[in-house]
């Protein structure tokens, strides 16, 4: 009876909190993300990569804060993440739903440069003129 | 004879029934990418009625404490001037935005209205924090987690005062009747609640649909054309029953 009382509770604890899990891109990297409703990070818990196939491609475990910034994800369609216990939440990676990053836009430094000097140049000579 | 008669009973009605400082999100969850922009409407209006007044440019539609104070349109809403903003929702997370309109003379009552109304979203289904206070100066707690609730659930609320439990306040309570539904008489239009000793209040939706709770607390006054008039602040909550 006293097994059973302890089974029961340990099963009501399991179900208290729902596992959550985001998936977004972050700085060209698939950002993983696992936590409980509670707001709680799934911590250390168990990242399964899974193909078109739902086979397992690679483990991982997420850090402290839930989190896992994956480089390399063109062959992966599925993320599994499983918490102590039995939690266990999956999410499809959706690759149409990627925003385009805005890009970083480099300044023409050189011709920038070119342009000042040019410039000075010639505030210089029209100050000659003037001394003149 | 009849109409002028039916109309000014109308009209009367009208200003006899509360307004509100209506401030609705386009979904208190969101759960998806196609959901994540959020578009916010802020209008004064007679929300069961659905009859409008103009709402003057607010000082702001914010995010939390004044962290981030969102872009405004002017847009019209049952023929009067509203706003409208959008907000981006990009983490999960229990997100807490406000208006801080601008005091607002009601000559009928001589007296001045300043409405805060807030609106708390979960996004993708995190639920941490909705207890928590933003730190206005009146403010409703939600006693129940407010993103999720049925028709026939209890709604309640606290109410605070400078951060402290205001007791004896009325709460008046309207639904945003997009329904068309009718009231059976005009008292029946706002309910009125009132906070306890510890500053509590409960209301059961009865139907599906946005509930407006506003706690009202008349306190300070603000000059107009030369007199001083009293200043009725409203502590909003606007809260959806699925």
């Amino acid at each position: 009876m006293r097994i059973l009382f302890f089974l029961l509770f340990i099963s009501a604890t399991l179900f208290a909190h729902k596992l959550n899990l985001f998936l977004d891109f972050k700085d060209e990297k698939l950002y993983i993300y696992s936590y409980f409703n509670s707001g709680a990070p799934c911590k250390n818990c168990k990242v399964e990569l899974l193909d078109k196939d739902d086979k397992l491609v690679k483990s991982l475990q997420t850090d402290e804060n839930g989190e896992y910034l994956l480089a390399d994800y063109k062959d992966i369609s599925c993320i599994r993440v499983e918490a102590f216990g039995g939690h266990a939440t999956r999410g499809k990676i959706d690759i149409q739903n990627k925003e385009e990053e805005t890009p970083i836009t480099k300044e023409d430094s050189f011709l920038e440069s070119i342009i000042a000097i040019i410039l000075i140049i010639l505030i210089f000579l029209g100050l000659k003129r003037v001394k003149k | 004879m009849k109409k002028l008669i039916s109309s000014l009973a109308l009209i009367g009605a009208t200003i006899a029934n509360a307004h509100f400082l209506t401030f609705l999100p386009s979904t208190d969850n969101v759960n998806s990418k196609e959901q994540s922009t959020v578009k916010f409407e802020a209008m004064f209006i007679h929300p069961f009625e659905q009859t409008g007044m103009t709402m003057e440019k607010p000082e702001g539609i914010y995010l939390e404490n004044k962290k981030e104070k969102l872009s405004l349109k002017e847009v019209s809403k049952f023929e009067h001037k509203a706003w409208e903003t959008t907000y981006k929702i990009k983490r999960p997370g229990v997100y807490k935005f406000f208006v801080q309109p601008e005091p607002y003379f009601e000559p009928a009552e001589e007296k001045f209205i300043s409405h805060v109304p807030k609106s708390i979203i979960s996004a993708y289904a995190m639920e941490d924090g909705w207890d928590e206070a933003i730190g206005l100066k009146y403010e409703i707690i939600p006693m129940v987690k407010p993103f999720s609730l049925y028709a026939g659930n209890i709604f309640s609320g606290k109410v605070l005062h400078n951060g402290k439990a205001a007791s004896n306040v009325e709460v008046e309570v309207e639904l945003y009747n997009e329904f068309g539904l009718k009231a059976p008489s005009d008292t029946h239009i706002t309910q009125v609640v009132k906070t306890d000793e510890n500053g509590n209040f409960s209301f059961v939706m009865n139907h599906k649909g946005w509930w407006g709770f506003a706690a009202l607390i008349e306190e300070g006054e603000k000059e107009y054309k030369g007199k001083m008039y009293p200043i009725e602040n409203g502590a909003l909550i606007w809260i959806k029953a699925y």
